[in-house]
């Protein structure tokens, strides 16, 4: 298999926020201390104007991961290779430290749903996914990271737990993986999976980023909404998956109903503490 | 079924006003306490949201005038006419105008909002202002140094930001009385003539200005390429004041000669 070269541009580290239009001015003005932030790669790529302008400023500031959408990754439509060469320049030119994508598909046909849609756990869906990630690999000329999604939907076609289907496609596709905990309890809520056995059965070797996010509740079910604080059973999950991580950066994803800067760096805390409590331990434990 | 014939039922499922949904549904088992209809009837919902909530944020007047409700209704369908083509967002919405001028004709409701797809014209090119490619500012050092001989010749750029309009409502007062918290109850008067204005990007500020019929006929002579010699002949003792007027704006960024 090809060898890709790793690009880490800037170290990633500790607990970074998602940055969101609502608090860029802010961020750019004030320059908080936060060890790093993710961008929506599909929101900063204007040709003009102040979003490439924004862009600069916090790159410039920050160590900056992408996180996109567009590439729809699961999907049988060709690669859209103009995207992707965006994406590509973007990254080079602002020593973006990596990008990371989704397990399931946006787009079909030419049509595009901007929404997170999920295939089923197949040995064609495997292939599929593992053959589309290798592409994005050589193009970009190096690793990406793939997020496992939360999902309504369960199809027949599915002959793979999620967990064993994540950790093939990270196996047989040599990349990493971002693995967001909320999602992992969204499809225990809806799903019923056995979100502890899910975290045991990851690849740890290859979690490269950790997402917290918060839910919705609604009747019959729960939405990945991103629109909340992170829940009391997701930091507990939090808690078991670092257990078997070695100092992971992990992520404040909050993309709806956006509360202050303020208030997203008191998440950012307190996963900062689950971090140094386990350290402590560790250091305690080897006395 | 073959993953291909999966992701395509699913689509259709989504961009379909629901029926004919058997097929993609008998893909599906229940999950947990959620029906294969109920799994179908929540990405629904989320297509639906998100492009509401896009096609709100483009059109904010369009969306005050008619009321979240009514433009609701109305994103629905368009989102079934016009699905999106296009991985990136922004680009959304651009037949919306389009969609309006339908949507007027077909409902008595709308007969007395029969401004509205000029006002979603006004809306879209203020959205797709902000995004465009950056110019770069006149050279008039360059301009100085075209021989007498070539001047004729000269083919003025427009700034990549630059829209032309024309319109028989005053869409200009309409879009400012109701792009934030609505004026009820305000009327408008129909201007005797069109009003003729511009939508361009000043920096990284988006902005409009009225012109006069001559204006609007000038710079769309400068849009269709017409060279330095035709504009003058055209626009006679005028032109050279508006070409002033056009650079200082921003509107006219560079030239070219006609080969």
């Amino acid at each position: 298999m090809q060898e890709r070269q790793q690009q880490e541009q800037r170290p990633i580290s500790g607990v970074g926020i998602g940055l969101r239009s609502p608090h860029i001015d802010e961020i750019l003005a004030t320059q908080p201390q936060i060890p790093w932030l993710e961008l929506l790669a599909d929101n900063h790529m204007a040709a003009g104007g102040v979003i490439p302008a924004q862009l600069e400023a916090i790159c410039d500031l920050y160590p900056v991961t992408f996180h996109s959408v567009g590439l729809s990754l699961g999907s049988v439509d060709p690669l859209d290779l103009n995207y992707l060469g965006q994406l590509k320049d973007l990254m080079r030119q602002h020593q973006i430290s990596w990008l990371s994508e989704h397990l399931c598909f946006t787009s079909v046909d030419g049509f595009h749903s901007h929404d997170l849609l999920p295939i089923p756990y197949s040995e064609e869906s495997l292939r599929h996914m593992v053959g589309r990630i290798s592409q994005v690999q050589d193009f970009l000329g190096e690793r990406i990271l793939v997020e496992n999604v939360s999902s309504y939907m369960k199809f027949s076609e599915t002959v793979l737990d999620e967990v064993a289907f994540v950790r093939e496609v990270a196996t047989q596709a040599d990349c990493d993986l971002l693995i967001d905990v909320n999602n992992i309890f969204v499809n225990r809520l809806n799903q019923g999976i056995d979100a502890e056995a899910y975290i045991r059965q990851l690849p740890h070797d290859r979690i490269r980023e950790i997402h917290l996010a918060g839910y919705e509740q609604h009747e019959g079910f729960v939405l990945d909404a991103h629109n909340n604080p992170v829940s009391d059973p997701v930091w507990s999950l939090y808690q078991q998956l670092i257990q078997f991580t070695d100092n992971v950066p992990t992520l404040i994803e909050w993309d709806n109903d956006i509360p202050s800067l303020e208030r997203l760096m008191q998440e950012a805390h307190k996963a900062e503490t689950f971090n140094l409590q386990k350290s402590e331990i560790l250091t305690y434990a080897a006395r | 079924m073959p993953l291909a014939n999966i992701e395509q039922g699913f689509i259709e499922s989504l961009l379909q006003p629901q029926n004919n949904d058997e097929q993609f549904l008998s893909q599906l088992s229940v999950s947990g306490s959620l029906s294969p209809e109920k799994q179908l009837s929540i990405y629904r919902s989320n297509l639906n949201g998100a492009h509401q909530k896009v096609l709100g944020e483009i059109y904010p007047a369009c969306l005050n005038i008619l009321g979240e409700n009514y433009f609701h209704q109305l994103c629905r369908q368009y989102r079934f006419q016009y699905p999106s083509l296009h991985p990136d967002l922004n680009k959304y919405g651009g037949r919306f105008s389009e969609f309006l001028h339908y949507q007027v004709q077909l409902h008595d409701e709308l007969k007395e909002f029969n401004y509205l797809p000029d006002l979603a014209t006004f809306e879209w090119h203020w959205h797709t202002s902000h995004f465009t490619e950056n110019d770069t500012p006149f050279n008039f050092e360059d301009l100085q140094q075209v021989p007498l001989d070539q001047q004729p010749k000269i083919i003025f750029q427009l700034s990549k930001s630059l829209s032309l309009h024309l319109s028989v409502f005053p869409i200009l007062e309409i879009w400012q009385a109701n792009r934030g918290t609505p004026e009820t109850g305000q009327e408008f008067v129909l201007p005797e003539t069109a009003n003729y204005y511009t939508i361009y990007r000043s920096g990284y500020k988006t902005d409009f200005k009225s012109l006069n019929k001559t204006q609007h006929a000038a710079l769309t002579a400068i849009a269709g390429k017409d060279m330095l010699q035709q504009l003058s002949h055209a626009f006679a003792d005028d032109f050279q004041a508006y070409l002033v007027e056009f650079i200082q704006h921003g509107w006219i960024t560079g030239f070219t000669l006609q080969a």
